[in-house]
């Protein structure tokens, strides 16, 4: 064969050769570029599932506490108001103006506990008045009790957060105050607020008898794989520290 | 005309037959309707030079016409791919130049009487540099549109194959025939494998949706 002939085979099959690694790079690139394409739609369509999810979750368990609060709170009040009116004694002047002093005072009462309430149960509120003022109106509402001394402190300036952002931390930031009224047997509750860089630090501390976390998660505890769940769900951290008998404390961290 | 030459014209008539239906049906781009063009005359040369051959003992003068007109017919495809605008001005300037370059080669160095091995050495670079071009400029910027379902990427891969060997087969011809008569005709028949993995390729491309009208 002589030395051209060589060359032009050569030649012919290395182009080949070089053309065909060229077109398959670009497809196996395509394809890729495909694939990570169809991976980010799975990851959103997750996303938005698991956040629609968190959402009936969250206005299940508000059904549940408007139930709670109708029975035991706002019923109870309603069932005096009514003894109060049943066992009134018209004749003797003196008791009859005693009873319609109390009433007046437990229909007050019942009045102010449905405005609590309402505000309570308003995502909508917390998003207009900011995720502060909220957590304050939480607080009022547990000093109230008088079973509870709340404190909340603010450190460096409050991030802007979106919508979605406000009411899940409000969400979550009710849970555990609800929980540690129902579960710590405490007497003191702190909330605190701090912005520090790029880090928005939301810590709730009781001193209340505490549990093994770790048990508790084991335990398969519902309560805390939520808060876990909808911290995930707005790319915050959950950390909770506690031990028997020394307290607990639950911070949640959000990127800002 | 040979068997070869006249499956050749086969192929490139019925391109240009499902082109002249599309036409017709549904109107055709400006990349289709260049590649149109370059159908016919590459029709037209296999049977000019198929009657020449007849009466004329050397017909070599009519690829010193076809291959300026091949270059400047495949350089206004790729400039309607709208790659970028600087791509375009680049090949655009490409056109004369080279026109020029066949000019000169036909005159003074490999005259009209020669086979111009000069000028499609040059003109398959230079096409061959255009296709890569097209196929980056689709990994980098067309990437969201799958390249199989594009027409102009199947078009592009034929004249890379048609070019490859074309580059080296009627490149290096002249080279061949010193070597020996029947290695010459062996490798120009070579040459036509190329010519008609081309057409199937453009083939495909033109059965692929047409594509709209800005690109």
């Amino acid at each position: 064969m002589a030395d051209i002939e060589l060359f032009i085979l050569t030649g012919i099959i290395v182009t080949l050769l070089f053309g065909a690694f060229i077109v398959s790079f670009l497809l196996v690139n395509q394809k890729r570029h495909f694939r990570y394409l169809r991976e980010k739609e799975d990851i959103k369509n997750t996303t938005a599932q698991m956040l629609l999810q968190s959402q009936l979750e969250i206005k299940e368990q508000t059904l549940q506490h408007i139930s709670h609060e109708l029975h035991d709170n706002l019923g109870q009040v309603a069932s005096l108001i009514k003894i109060n009116l049943n066992t009134l004694q018209l004749h003797d002047e003196q008791k009859a103006l005693q009873k319609i002093e109390d009433t007046k005072e437990l229909v007050r009462q019942l009045i102010t506990d449905l405005k609590s309430l309402s505000v309570h149960l308003n995502s909508d509120w917390a998003v207009q008045v900011g995720l502060l003022r909220g957590l304050e109106n939480e607080v009022e509402r547990l000093n109230k009790t008088g079973q509870w001394q709340a404190s909340l402190k603010q450190e460096g300036p409050l991030p802007d957060l979106d919508a979605n952002t406000t009411i899940f931390l409000y969400r979550m930031a009710q849970e555990i105050l609800n929980n540690t009224i129902k579960h710590s047997s405490g007497k003191h509750v702190a909330v605190s607020l701090c912005t520090t860089g790029n880090l928005f630090t939301l810590v709730f501390t009781d001193d209340g008898v505490g549990f093994d976390p770790e048990e508790k998660t084991k335990s398969g505890g519902s309560g805390l794989m939520n808060l876990q769940h909808r911290a995930r769900l707005i790319q915050a951290t959950l950390n909770i520290q506690s031990a028997p008998a020394n307290g607990t404390s639950i911070a949640i961290e959000l990127p800002l | 005309m040979t068997l070869v030459n006249t499956v050749y014209v086969i192929l490139l008539g019925f391109n240009l037959c499902i082109l002249i239906f599309k036409w017709y049906r549904h109107g055709l781009v400006i990349p289709f309707k260049i590649l149109f063009a370059i159908l016919a005359f590459a029709i037209a040369l296999e049977l000019g030079e198929a009657m020449l051959f007849m009466h004329l003992p050397n017909n070599l003068f009519l690829y010193h016409i076809y291959n300026p007109l091949e270059f400047t017919l495949y350089s206004l495809y790729f400039i309607n791919l709208s790659m970028s605008p600087r791509i375009n001005r680049f090949i655009f300037a490409g056109m004369p130049l080279f026109l020029v370059f066949s000019f000169v080669c036909s005159i003074f160095i490999q005259t009209i009487q020669v086979n111009n091995s000069y000028v499609v050495l040059a003109e398959s670079v230079v096409l061959i540099f255009y296709g890569l071009l097209y196929l980056r400029f689709i990994n980098v910027y067309q990437i969201e549109r799958r390249a199989e379902g594009n027409p102009y990427f199947w078009v592009t891969l034929g004249i890379l194959l048609y070019f490859t060997g074309s580059l080296f087969i009627e490149g290096f011809l002249n080279l061949l025939m010193n070597v020996g008569e029947d290695v010459a005709r062996r490798y120009y028949k070579l040459g036509f494998v190329f010519k008609y993995l081309m057409c199937i390729l453009f083939l495909i491309g033109i059965l692929k949706r047409n594509p709209p009208a800005s690109t």
